[in-house]
């Protein structure tokens, strides 16, 4: 699947959004899922979604080193959760009297958080679930069946 | 085949009903142009894509139609209706029905109900509520009865012979017995028995036992809005198309979008036109034919009679009195989600199992009601978008958490209430947005009657007390508000009269002032019951289409 190649800090500010958005437990978090590989061949096609998914991550990254003067991948979890909740909530930090809260802000997010679910939960074909292990997980499990016995496929 | 025309009959559109008059009438000796603007899709060019197919359509669709070149303009706001919006037919607002041979039964979820008589008089039993073109069919159940039979033993339907006490009259029981009950079916019993409530197997149009050649379900997790990988899902597809050809007596047309019926100068139909495009560009063809019958889908066939309007014709045919494509209406479909203590999914599809009728009729204070079952599997996908109680975070932890947890202990019970058809609910020609081929395309305004709503709050109460009886801990969801009802159940926007003023055709689905012209589709539905239409447009495509050989021979 062709691939949009984002640079290398909107790429690891993809992925540790994505950990927070499906962060790891007993099973894998979105980024060891394959949930990059699904948002990035998305991207390719979708040119709309691009534009505001890469500028989204540099301003996301913006924020951050504005706030607490590292990148977003940089920061504890904790702080990236904020963030990410801020962003959601309409509910940033003012800095400098300065508020930098934004809708667009909070419109990344939401679509951060469609994307990854999107990635971790639909199908392997789409590139993330890597093994279907989100299915796995929440006990989804796809009839493995002899088509060829029954006749089918048609 | 007389020597005059090319054809007997033309049927434009090869779906539901349209594959059963080609069947009937191939049959009969008549010879057939099938014209279908889709193509004839092998199950693997109907992906299993959870973000692209009939189910879901974040990015796109599986089924058709392409999703460039095939626009629609929609008035979002009744209030407001100079507001429009152009959308591409995997976007909200389009009112989707798939496009390929076998229409909307290639990838439906196969639920065979058949109307009971009340749905056939609503407007004698209710009175007509102020605003709405709520009227009786000019047919009644009786009449529809034995094609009811026909449909269910030749295309196929499994289900619990006298499990609805609700139900109307049958002849005979149905042909396959039902499905298996999955663990859901049995938590739902249990809740429907404290409630008094009648329970049973889901009718599906689906094989339970090997039937007719083709093999039985292998119960996958894939069946609504995808193709049947053991082929043992039912459509028209499978079923009458393949015996119309068999007869020799059809020709079918793939990627062939028809753009007009043609009249001549006295205004009599003579045939239709259309672009067929093999791969390289459209051609222009045309066809002449003794009759030609529109079965392309409640909003396409609207849409054909109004392109061919001419001279004699101004307004479109069959739209002198400018009922075509008004009383568009579909099915609201209230439903709650229960979330239980024990995991209830066992993974059986097509994971619909148990149905109530306990409330399609005779429900105080309400015009008509509708039945209420569990639903189909849903996708992982599905129920992260549409299934987490509200206070549940849709990211972190806690949102992975739920997914695990709820997925297999969350049962949704959801069923379609029986639209209160309004005449302002309407297809009409866009002006300024064209199709592929430059032809003005539909545009949908209006909403359905506000009486819809009554009826769907009041049964999305009855889901809630099912689940609760039924022993969920929490239950949420939402009923549904006023706004425009098509979808994939659309229907009556050529409605079936005596009076030509409030009718576009006959009880026989000829279109009135003319002698060889038909709609035979979801179209014609005066009114579309409190269940899913497609058994009920089977039986009377076969009851017309008998009709029409008739009338031809
Ligand atoms: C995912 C899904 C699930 C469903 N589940 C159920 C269910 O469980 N139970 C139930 O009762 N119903 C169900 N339905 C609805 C059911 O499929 C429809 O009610 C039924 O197919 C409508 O029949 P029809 O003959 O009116 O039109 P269709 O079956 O839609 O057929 C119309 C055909 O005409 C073609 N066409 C349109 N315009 C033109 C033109 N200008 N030229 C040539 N061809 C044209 C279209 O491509 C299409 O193939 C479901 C539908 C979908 C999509």
């Amino acid at each position: 699947m062709p691939h949009i190649p984002f640079s290398p800090s909107q790429q690891k500010c993809m992925i540790a959004i994505m950990d927070r958005v499906v962060p790891s437990n007993e099973f894998p978090s979105a980024s060891v899922a394959g949930v990059l590989n699904y948002i990035e061949s998305l991207l390719h096609m979708e040119e709309q979604l691009r534009t505001s998914v890469q500028s989204g991550l540099d301003a996301i990254d913006q924020l951050t080193t504005a706030t607490f003067g590292s990148s977003f991948a940089e920061i504890n979890f904790e702080l990236q959760d904020n963030i990410l909740k801020g962003c959601l909530d309409g509910r940033l930090p003012e800095r400098d009297g300065a508020e930098l809260f934004t809708t667009a802000l909070r419109e990344f997010a939401e679509l951060c958080v469609r994307l990854v679910s999107e990635g971790y939960y639909a199908d392997p074909g789409n590139g993330g679930n890597r093994g279907s292990v989100s299915w796995d997980m929440i006990g989804f499990a796809v009839t493995d069946a002899d088509w060829s016995a029954v006749g089918g496929p048609k | 085949m007389t020597a005059a025309t090319d054809y007997d009959v033309v049927i434009v559109g090869a779906g539901a009903a349209g594959g059963i008059v080609a069947a009937v009438l191939t049959e009969s000796g008549f010879h057939v142009l099938l014209l279908e603007r889709g193509q004839d899709l092998t199950y693997e060019q109907i992906p299993r894509d959870h973000l692209r197919n009939q189910r879901i359509s974040i990015y796109g669709h599986n089924g058709g139609p392409d999703i460039d070149g095939n626009p629609r303009v929609i008035v979002p706001d009744d209030v407001k209706p100079e507001i429009t919006r152009v959308v591409r037919p995997h976007e909200g607002g389009y009112q989707n029905n798939a496009s390929t041979v076998g229409g909307g039964t290639r990838v439906y979820g196969a639920q065979a109900w058949r109307f009971v008589e009340k749905d056939f008089r609503m407007a004698s039993t209710y009175g007509i509520p102020e605003g709405s073109s709520l009227d009786d069919w000019p047919i009644s159940y009786a009449d529809l009865e034995p094609f009811y039979e026909q449909a269910e033993q030749e295309i196929g339907v499994c289900g619990e012979t006298g499990g609805d006490k609700h139900s109307a009259y049958r002849k005979n029981s149905y042909p396959m017995p039902p499905v298996p009950p999955t663990k859901r079916h049995g938590v739902l019993k249990d809740g429907a028995e404290k409630l008094g409530w009648n329970t049973f197997t889901t009718p599906l149009l689906i094989n339970s036992v090997p039937y007719h050649g083709r093999p039985a379900c292998v119960q996958c997790q894939h069946c609504v809005g995808f193709g049947c990988p053991s082929d043992g899902k039912n459509g028209t597809h499978n079923t009458v198309i393949p015996r119309a050809l068999a007869t020799g007596n059809c020709d079918l047309q793939t990627s062939a979008v028809c753009d007009a019926v043609l009249t001549n100068a006295s205004g009599t139909v003579t045939g239709v036109s259309y672009l067929h495009d093999a791969g390289n560009g459209p051609q222009r063809k045309s066809a002449s034919a003794r009759a030609v019958v529109v079965s392309s889908g409640a909003i396409e066939s609207a849409r054909l009679l109004l392109l061919s309007s001419s001279k004699c014709h101004p307004d479109g045919l069959g739209n002198s009195n400018d009922v075509v494509g008004r009383n568009l209406q579909g099915h609201v479909y209230p439903g709650a989600l229960g979330l239980f203590e024990e995991p209830n999914y066992d993974g059986i599809g097509p994971g619909v199992s148990i149905s109530t009728t306990q409330f399609n009729h005779g429900n105080a204070g309400i015009v008509g009601g509708g039945m209420l079952s569990d639903e189909f599997i849903k996708l992982p996908i599905i129920f992260w978008y549409r299934c987490f109680p509200p206070e549940v975070p849709r990211w972190g932890i806690e949102a992975k958490n739920w997914m695990q947890y709820g997925f297999t202990r969350t049962m949704h019970v959801i069923g379609p209430v029986q639209d209160i058809p309004d005449p302002n609910s309407r297809v009409t020609l866009a002006q300024g947005t064209v199709d592929r081929y430059r032809l003005p395309v539909a545009k949908l305004s209006g909403t359905t009657h506000p009486e819809t709503i009554n009826t769907a709050a009041f049964m999305f109460e009855r889901a809630k007390e099912w689940l609760t009886a039924s022993g969920a801990v929490k239950i949420w969801g939402d009923p549904p508000g006023l706004g425009l009802s098509a979808g994939q159940h659309q229907a009556g926007t050529c409605r079936m009269g005596d009076d030509p003023r409030t009718s576009v055709t006959d009880s026989y689905g000829r279109v009135h002032g003319h002698d060889n012209l038909y709609v035979m589709d979801a179209s014609l539905h005066v009114t579309n019951g409190g269940f899913n239409p497609v058994l009920t447009i089977m039986a009377l495509a076969y009851r017309n289409a008998a009709n029409l050989a008739e009338a031809l021979s």
